[in-house]
């Protein structure tokens, strides 16, 4: 069968230059130059990684910690530029934002939905006539007309998980499920977001919980320190990355 | 993106195109055609010549840079006495033909602080830098009852005069015999532009170079091909919403929890104003003409500059949250602040509108070129804006360092002094001060009514582009790394 591919990631590398001893000034920067001992360290956080994502697929990313999963999903979402190969992506990307980041503390509920959503890059049009799905899904009812300086840290992240949630974007990036809110926004929040996974959204999705990613997941890509140590069908590699693990 | 969303524009662009160069026809007027211009200062009037009895002949060779002059002014005494009698003005060229002649009652300098202002009947035309002479002669004029005029050979400074060395063939001729130095006496004319001439060319040649530009875009979208004007439409289209939310967001935020809210925006230039006022038309004496709507001019334009560049300079360290974890053009940052601050900016016009009607100001069609020194206020406010957010990302001193830059610029730039007080060295750094260009022209239009001259526009735009370009080019190379440094 012929698969539309969403996502091709084509030879990336990514290195990152680390500690350049520190310097965040200029007197620093001089000082530092006149010594002589501007060392540029040079760390590579992905190395020539390639695989590509088909449409409608759950695509989940495996590694230890500083495997470079989440460099990867920065890469492909467009906020680091790689260093090396290239990566194309067909139609919108909406990232889980780390919670309430795109908010303002000043602004009321409605007006940050127009603003968190305008970020997430959705039309006008597009938010009002979401509006109100958002507002149910957030259950906040009429507190939305309020400041959201004066919400407690559980609605805040209600309402940032219900603006990521109720768009239904080409392709969803997940970095870790997100455990928000009580017990009821918990289960309605994984609800939705099995109906997104199954309901032909691309998916993209980083876990350190296998089982999760053995019962979501099509696929699946192991990361070992920036480079593709394994792709394959999810429970067989899997079944790899436990084994390693363990001994 | 649909070719209708491009017609749109396109027909958008002409449309500005064609109001704008009509506008400007009108509005441009005399200012078009020529620039008016004068001699200079007198000399510091130092010596008499002697009283002008009847047969005095004075003869002061001299130059204009000017193709007409339409009237000379001559400073004399009056001995403080009753003074009467003739006098013949003439302007007689290389080759003794004679331009202008007229009789002049001596009696008029006792008037006008001794000053006295000849006007042709008709235009004189010249040819600038060339030699020509003024010739003055007494033809009736008795001892005891007649004016003198002044010379001198030195010119005044702020502080101070200076000497000026003269040429033999520029001091002035009395009864035939040189004198060292040369008569009080100052020309007034103007310099004819060939702008005016050509206008309409000029227009038809951005014109058919516009048709061209369109003709390219619309072929290059037919043929799918991507050039960078149709991705700057499509961020355009794309971002608006993203940039309208930002900006409103700005808005809403800066005043949210004070109790006078947007009224600061009229308030703050209105109150410095008032301190301002006070300080240089008390303390220091100043002598320029309707000093409040000068000041505030000054003081809005700056403000508006000075804002904008501390705004773009937190704009990509203060969204590290966001511009590390989604993507988004970087430039938005910089370009929401500047369009926040230029609602602050029309805000402010207010007071300096309400201060104008109250200086009795003459209001006059000019202001439709307003537009256009805002647009530049804008471009040099926004490059600047993106070369320090730059800078800020990798040394975070910038923004101590601005804070002096910012007020060594304010002290450079003719806020609240005259620009006459610069002399010397230090004008040639006013004048590639961007801003003293661009504020100028503000004045002008709003104190004088009247159109800058075409050169002014140059040089406001020019001073506004090559900042913008240059920020522009230092955004784009250096913005993959700022996730790097957040």
């Amino acid at each position: 069968m012929d698969k539309e591919i969403q996502i091709s990631v084509d030879n990336v590398s990514m290195e990152y230059i680390i500690d350049r001893n520190g310097i965040k000034s200029i007197k620093e920067y001089v000082v530092s130059f006149i010594k002589g001992n501007l060392k540029v360290d040079k760390f590579q956080s992905l190395n020539d990684v390639s695989f590509s994502v088909n449409k409608g697929e759950v695509f989940g990313v495996i590694g230890k910690n500083g495997a470079g999963k989440s460099t990867l999903l920065k890469v492909i979402s467009g906020i680091l530029k790689p260093s090396n190969g290239s990566v194309k992506v067909h139609g919108t990307i909406a990232p889980l934002l780390e919670l309430g980041s795109g908010f303002d503390s000043d602004l009321t509920g409605y007006e940050n939905i127009f603003l968190n959503g305008s970020i997430l890059g959705y039309s006008k049009q597009f938010l009002e006539e979401n509006y109100q799905k958002i507002v149910d899904f957030s259950g906040l009812g009429d507190f939305i007309y309020s400041p959201i300086r004066t919400y407690s840290s559980g609605m805040m992240m209600r309402l940032a998980f219900s603006i990521a949630a109720v768009i239904v974007p080409d392709v969803l990036i997940v970095d870790e499920i997100l455990a928000v809110g009580d017990a009821a926004f918990q289960k309605k929040s994984k609800q939705r977001m099995k109906e997104l996974m199954s309901g032909g959204t691309t998916v993209l999705f980083v876990s350190h919980d296998l089982e999760q990613i053995r019962t979501m997941c099509d696929r699946v890509v192991w990361l070992e320190n920036g480079k593709v140590r394994a792709l394959g069908e999810a429970d067989e590699i899997c079944s790899q990355y436990k084994k390693e693990s363990e001994n | 993106m649909e070719f209708k969303f491009i017609k749109k524009v396109l027909c958008l662009v002409w449309g500005i195109f064609v109001i704008s160069a009509t506008v400007f026809y009108f509005v441009g007027g005399e200012q078009l055609y020529s620039a008016s211009t004068d001699s200079g200062d007198m000399v510091q009037a130092t010596n008499e010549i002697g009283e002008m009895v009847t047969g005095l002949t004075i003869e002061q060779p001299f130059s204009f840079d000017g193709t007409e002059i339409s009237y000379i002014c001559l400073l004399g005494t009056d001995f403080e006495r009753p003074i009467g009698g003739t006098m013949e003005v003439s302007l007689i060229d290389e080759k003794n033909e004679v331009l202008m002649q007229k009789d002049i009652d001596m009696g008029l300098f006792s008037q006008n602080n001794n000053i006295v202002e000849i006007r042709s009947d008709k235009p004189i035309k010249i040819i600038p830098n060339k030699q020509y002479i003024l010739r003055i002669y007494s033809k009736d004029g008795s001892d005891g009852s007649v004016p003198s005029l002044y010379y001198g050979s030195s010119i005044s400074l702020a502080r101070g005069e200076a000497q000026i060395s003269l040429r033999e063939n520029e001091k002035a001729i009395v009864n035939g015999n040189k004198i060292d130095g040369i008569i009080c006496y100052q020309i007034f004319g103007s310099r004819e532009l060939w702008f005016g001439h050509y206008y309409w060319h000029i227009v038809t040649v951005f014109a058919i170079v516009l048709l061209c530009f369109s003709y390219y875009i619309i072929s290059a979208f037919k043929s799918g091909k991507d050039i960078l004007v149709l991705r700057l439409l499509n961020a355009g289209k794309k971002y608006r919403f993203l940039l309208q939310q930002l900006v409103s967001r700005d808005f809403k935020s800066k005043y949210k929890r004070s109790i006078l809210g947007i009224f600061w925006s009229f308030l703050n230039p209105m109150l410095m104003m008032t301190v301002q006022y006070i300080v240089f038309s008390t303390i220091f004496k100043s002598e320029i003409e309707n000093f409040a709507v000068y000041l505030l001019t000054g003081i809005v334009c700056y403000n508006f500059f000075s804002e904008v560049t501390n705004m773009c300079l937190t704009s990509i360290v203060g969204n590290a949250s966001l511009i590390t974890k989604v993507y988004i053009p970087k430039y938005i940052y910089p370009i929401s602040r500047t369009m926040s601050s230029l609602i602050n900016f029309a805000l402010s016009l207010i007071p300096l509108l309400v201060v104008m009607i109250a200086t009795r100001v003459h209001i006059t069609t000019s202001v439709f070129v307003l537009p256009f020194a805002v647009l530049c206020l804008m471009m040099l406010s926004l490059g600047m804006g993106m070369i320090l957010s730059c800078s800020m990302v990798f040394f975070r001193d910038t923004q101590f360092l601005w804070n002096v830059f910012n007020m060594i610029w304010m002290y450079m730039t003719p806020i609240f002094y005259p620009e006459s007080i610069v002399s010397g060295h230090l004008s040639y750094i006013m004048k590639i001060n961007p801003l003293y260009h661009i504020i100028r022209f503000f004045r002008t239009v709003l104190l004088n009514g009247v159109s800058p001259e075409p050169k002014a526009y140059l040089f406001c735009f020019i001073s506004a582009l090559i900042p913008l370009l240059f920020g522009a080019w230092i955004f784009k190379k250096s913005q993959d790394k700022f996730v790097l440094y957040l």
